[in-house]
């Protein structure tokens, strides 16, 4: 091959690396790695301007549930009535305080529970469900009980599963470890 | 055998079908980045995670052609995949017996050197067709989406719980990536390697490009009707596994196609060319 003809191929590929390392570098530096912001059961942290306290977790089968919050059909209405008794439940509790002067409105109703410290958890819990309320008014503290529920089939016994609950995804990646 | 690899490879680098199967491989893939990754970046500069918790920007891991969900690109490159292979090599061996071509080298050489290298030149034109469309768009990916790692639960990252290698997935993305990269590689060398085999049935030279689409349709229609489609390579060689696979699933269906290619060679021998 004539020198010329391989100067070209050398010439053509480093342009070209260098374009596509270049992009790649910028692309990764307008949105960089998330970093892990992890928290246990007790731990008080901030959270959208609110200070929440991670309060204990409980899981539950169905009678259980019914007993334990009758009144709050309305909750998890959709999902009681709708499920049959072969879903248990998870209860993270939380207490939200707003210790500013002005009314927040927060996103604790989205969080969502996964198991395995890398895996889907979508095949254990299905959904999360949570009082329809997202506000806190300005110095109150609210008690918030978040529902999961999952398949009966699991069990009540969940140790064994890296069991953790999701507050934020990015930038920071803000989760609750439970077991 | 060396001597007779660097023949059959430098005969292979100055196919131009060679070329035209790589840009039909490219046109697949750059099409899947046009139609899927570039709106991936706009979405991403919508910065929406500054206002929802629960938005995490789309990754390299969620883009690529096999992982985006819904693409048609990945069904149509992994149908095709048979076809592609064959085109650059897929006839070589059809050709040399035919002409005449195949009795000089018998002359000179080592009967299963000749065959030896014939199915390492044909197995590299196989990966070479199906794994550099792949690397393109991974490298096209890589300059418009970042490389966030998968976050289990934040609904966009398609491998789910039971399937094979999931824990690489969330966790050292880029090895399951190449992983599968690698697999469909390897698969599209044993397609190629296919007409090889081929050339003993087949009377026709086109046909025997043919061969390899052929004997992988029937195959996972009997698969189907069997109820073993998780042994069929449309299902094995999706990154994304809408059914989940096991690594066993991908080792018998390799080395039962490594077993149909590797027959040429017995074949080879045992037939008098002279």
């Amino acid at each position: 091959m004539p020198y010329k003809k391989i100067m070209i191929i050398i010439l053509l590929t480093i342009s070209i690396f260098s374009i596509w390392g270049y992009k790649t570098v910028q692309v990764n530096r307008n949105y960089p790695k998330a970093d892990k912001v992890e928290h246990v059961l007790g731990d008080s942290f901030p959270y959208q301007g609110l200070n929440i306290i991670v309060d204990k977790k409980e899981i539950i089968t169905k009678s259980e549930m019914e007993k334990a919050y009758p009144n709050e059909m309305l909750i998890v209405g959709n999902m009681l009535s709708d499920l049959g008794d072969e879903y248990n439940y998870l209860l993270l509790y939380l207490n939200l305080k707003n210790d500013t002067k002005e009314d927040i409105t927060h996103q604790v109703i989205q969080w969502v529970v996964s198991y395995g410290v890398y895996g889907n958890g979508a095949s254990l819990i299905t959904d999360i469900i949570n009082s329809d309320v997202s506000t806190v008014e300005a110095g109150e503290e609210v008690r918030y009980v978040l529902v999961f529920n999952y398949p009966a089939e699991y069990g009540t016994d969940l140790t064994k599963y890296d069991l953790k609950v999701t507050a934020e995804l990015y930038p920071d990646y803000e989760y609750i470890i439970l077991n | 055998m060396r001597k007779y690899l660097k023949i059959e490879l430098r005969r292979l680098v100055k196919s131009p079908a060679l070329y035209i199967a790589l840009a039909i491989g490219c046109v697949i893939t750059v099409s899947h980045v046009i139609q899927f990754a570039i709106d991936k970046t706009k979405a991403n500069e919508l910065e929406l995670f500054l206002e929802n918790a629960f938005w995490y920007p789309h990754s390299v891991f969620n883009s690529i052609m096999g992982l985006s969900s819904f693409d048609w690109q990945t069904t149509a490159f992994i149908a095709i995949a048979p076809l592609l292979a064959a085109i650059p090599f897929g006839n070589s061996y059809f050709i040399d017996i035919k002409s005449g071509y195949i009795k000089n080298l018998y002359t000179r050489a080592k009967k299963s050197d000749y065959l030896k290298a014939k199915y390492m030149s044909t197995f590299i034109s196989g990966v070479m067709v199906i794994g550099v469309p792949m690397l393109v768009n991974l490298m096209l990916c890589m300059m418009l989406v970042p490389i966030l790692t998968p976050i289990s639960g934040s609904g966009l990252f398609p491998v789910l719980d039971g399937s094979m290698w999931v824990d690489l997935y969330y966790a050292h993305p880029f090895i399951y990536l190449f992983g599968f990269i690698l697999i469909n590689s390897l698969f599209g060398g044993l397609y190629a390697c296919l007409t090889l085999a081929g050339s003993y049935i087949i009377g026709n030279k086109f046909l025997v490009q043919l061969f390899p689409y052929i004997i992988i349709t029937i195959g996972e229609m009997f698969l189907s009707v069997l109820n073993l489609n998780r042994f069929s390579p449309s299902i094995l060689l999706n990154m994304s596994q809408p059914t989940p696979i096991q690594g066993i699933h991908l080792v018998i269906a390799f080395i039962v196609l490594f077993l149909m290619t590797w027959s040429y060679y017995w074949k080879g021998l045992k037939s008098d060319a002279l």
